[in-house]
């Protein structure tokens, strides 16, 4: 029974072992493909989407409201539209023919300015270097860890690395150039009347009766609250009726409902996220709580589409959240560069075979004669397991991980060569109980090690967490089923 | 005794020595990175017809001759590279697309180059993740150690290991400064995993005390 037991091990040992290093394979199309899943590789092993930022250095003449101090105070707009002195001056040559006569004045002086995106004075490397630690905030809040960021704090050229994954490199994109500038602006004019500085905080709400709606919500200063109050009041549509004639007007058709708008006359506000606008709208209501709801996305009936308008509010609410850049990017380049050593591939695979199985499998067999071999075999199924389990449960292979590999492979080796060593002496049962006393409770600060790395966010720590914590669970499962069932032998 | 006392105290010394010698090390000229972890060049160009990364390191064996450099392909596509280099000179730059044209018969120019100027990455930027993390470690470890080993001291065993730690840290660091090995993601890694390795056989040695100092009970009983 011993015996069978012995055989039936070692057999099951090189079946996965054939499995795991040769490959299953199976023709389609006429083509052998491999049906055994490949290793998830980190962009250290397999290349980084690499994507270069320059300072935005773009001028632009605009026709602005300026204050007593010289500080602008907005663009000046007429209906959404931005217009320049000269269309102004001789409103005839302009395109737009808007009526002007219900435009407030405005106490500002205007002229017409050159505004770079990035003010000459704002290219410090303390600015530079608060840009960095803004765009890294960012990321972080979209959990986003697998990437390498470097500035040169004397030019401010940011390069970013990014896991080759073009949804993950559109918002890495966006976290990197969108300035996050928040603004609620007259329609009328172009007058700023809210920023970021009146924010405390944005968040996501949602709600799911028979549709999905996703609001990004602006959570105001006690300052900025008072100002949307004034706001909301000011900003309404002004109905000329009196209330009587109203409700008789609710009674007509609805060609004499369009004769009432010519009676109303709406005051908008524009709200804007990094000169685009959101929405144009004015309130319905006073707004007293400090708080704002802003629609973004449509009404959903799928929850995939609902989940898209969620990310992108998140993806608001982290860039006000996270504040204005002191200095804007613009995108220079964005190119996939494999990694070195991706074009060694198999050759480290073949390296790594070479000295993690065959030089262990001759030192044991020198060593150990007969049970040398069983344990050279044992060796070759627990790589072999330990790297089935790293492909189909996506650990992801970064450099650091695969060292760990290495180092938890060697770990097992000197477990199989203390059994090996204890059965010149002991029978298995014995061995297997003293050397797993002693090798396990040395191992408790592995132990704590993958518990607190597979907990930590970062990404090449927590690959290491991973495959530390699969090493150490194997060990414990593999050794008590196989490692005993197969050196437990009579002689 | 005496003997052994005084080579104690020339180790010590030695140390001590090497730790100044690496911290002055430090603050003169810094840590020696690594060609990608340091500021450098990367000079792309599109080649228009299948290349290897062999074919181009031969090419910049040439070139850059004792100069340390990286080459990788850029995109999926195979026709184009991207060379790592510390800094590249005209001549360089003329030379490289000369046997660029030889090796794979086009015809490109110096201005089919693009060439970017990388920043470094810096050391406490790579550090910084590690931290927490392996105090928790060792904080839980040496937690546990305190509970496991109370028989046998385990506060001024617990203190010299951590006294050990540090020295351990600070002699490799030191080390990695003097003799100017490049510094990379990689080596700051094998730092963590000294320690690791460090309180592994901190819990060892010390289950093997314990299990003695229960037996020598056992013994006396």
């Amino acid at each position: 029974m011993k015996k069978w037991k012995v055989v039936i091990g070692t057999l099951f040992v090189i079946l996965v072992s054939i499995v795991a290093f040769v490959g299953v394979y199976q023709k389609e199309n006429g083509v052998w493909r491999n049906l055994v899943a490949d290793y998830q590789y980190g962009m250290d092993v397999e290349g980084a989407r690499e994507l270069r930022y320059a300072v935005d250095d773009k001028e632009e003449e605009k026709y602005v409201y300026v204050d007593e101090q010289g500080n602008i105070q907005g663009e000046v707009w007429k209906e959404g539209s931005s217009v320049t002195q000269e269309e102004e001056e001789n409103p005839e040559n302009a395109e737009d023919t808007t009526d002007t006569e219900n435009v407030e004045e405005v106490p500002y002086a205007k002229e017409t300015r050159k505004i770079k995106v990035n003010p000459d004075d704002k290219l410090t490397k303390e600015n530079f270097e608060q840009a960095k630690k803004m765009i890294q905030k960012r990321l972080k809040q979209e959990e986003l860890d697998e990437y390498n960021l470097r500035i040169d704090d004397v030019t401010g050229k940011l390069v970013i690395e990014s896991e080759n994954d073009d949804e993950t490199v559109h918002l890495v994109e966006q976290l990197a150039s969108k300035p996050g500038k928040f603004q609620i602006i007259d329609y009328q004019n172009g007058l700023v009347l809210m920023d970021n500085l009146d924010i405390k905080n944005a968040s996501v709400v949602y709600s799911n009766q028979s549709t999905y709606n996703t609001y990004l919500q602006i959570e105001f200063n006690k300052e900025g609250a008072q100002k949307l109050k004034d706001i909301s009041n000011k900003y309404v549509e002004i109905k000329e009726e009196t209330e009587g004639e109203e409700q008789e007007q609710t009674e007509e058709n609805a060609e004499e409902n369009s004769e009432e708008e010519k009676e109303t006359e709406k005051k908008m506000v524009s709200i804007v996220f990094d000169d685009d606008t959101m929405m144009t709208t004015y309130f319905g209501e006073e707004m007293s709580s400090g708080l704002l709801q802003i629609a973004v996305g449509q009404e959903r009936t799928k929850y995939e589409d609902f989940l898209e308008d969620y990310q992108s509010a998140k993806t608001l609410a982290n860039m006000i959240n996270s504040g204005v850049l002191p200095v804007t990017y613009e995108l220079e380049t964005d190119n996939f560069v494999k990694s070195e050593w991706i074009a060694s591939k198999q050759n480290l695979e073949i390296t790594f075979f070479v000295i993690l199985v065959v030089v262990p499998a001759i030192f044991y067999i020198v060593k150990f004669k007969k049970n040398g071999v069983l344990a050279a075999i044992l060796n070759m199924g627990y790589i072999a397991v330990l790297s089935l389990i790293f492909k189909y449960t996506n650990v992801e292979m970064t450099i650091n991980a695969v060292f760990a590999s290495i180092l938890m492979i060697v770990v097992n080796m000197a477990f199989i060569k203390m059994i090996v060593k204890h059965l010149e002496t002991q029978k298995i049962g014995q061995a297997y109980a003293e050397v797993s006393k002693k090798f396990y409770l040395a191992s408790i600060p592995l132990v704590v090690t993958a518990l607190v790395f597979t907990f930590t966010q970062n990404y090449a720590i927590n690959s290491v967490g991973m495959v530390v914590f699969w090493a150490m669970i194997l060990n414990v499962l593999y050794n008590v089923a196989l490692t005993r069932t197969v050196l437990d032998r009579e002689d | 005794m005496d003997i052994n006392k005084n080579s104690k105290k020339i180790v010590i010394l030695g140390l001590i020595l090497l730790m100044i010698a690496g911290l002055i090390v430090v603050a003169l000229k810094g840590f020696n990175v690594s060609l990608l972890f340091g500021k450098h060049e990367a000079i792309e160009l599109k080649v228009g017809k299948e290349v290897n990364i062999s074919q181009i390191e031969e090419i910049c064996d040439d070139v850059f001759q004792d100069k340390k450099y990286v080459a990788k392909e850029l995109e999926v596509f195979g026709d184009s590279l991207q060379i790592n280099v510390k800094s590249i000179t005209d001549e360089e730059k003329a030379n490289l697309i000369s046997k660029v044209n030889e090796k794979f018969e086009t015809e490109k120019t110096v201005e089919d180059l693009n060439v970017y100027s990388i920043s470094n990455k810096r050391i406490r930027d790579v550090v910084k993740p590690y931290i927490m993390p392996m105090l928790l470690i060792m904080v839980i470890v040496y937690i546990y150690s305190l509970i496991r080993f109370r028989n046998i001291q385990s506060v001024s065993l617990v203190m010299d290991s951590i006294l050990k730690m540090i020295l351990a840290e600070a002699i490799l660091v030191s080390l990695i400064a003097i003799v100017r090995i490049p510094v990379d993601d990689f080596v700051i890694f094998l730092l963590m995993v000294v320690v690791i390795a460090k309180l592994v056989s901190f819990v060892n040695r010390n289950e093997r005390k314990l299990a003695q100092s229960v037996e020598i009970t056992n013994e006396e009983k």
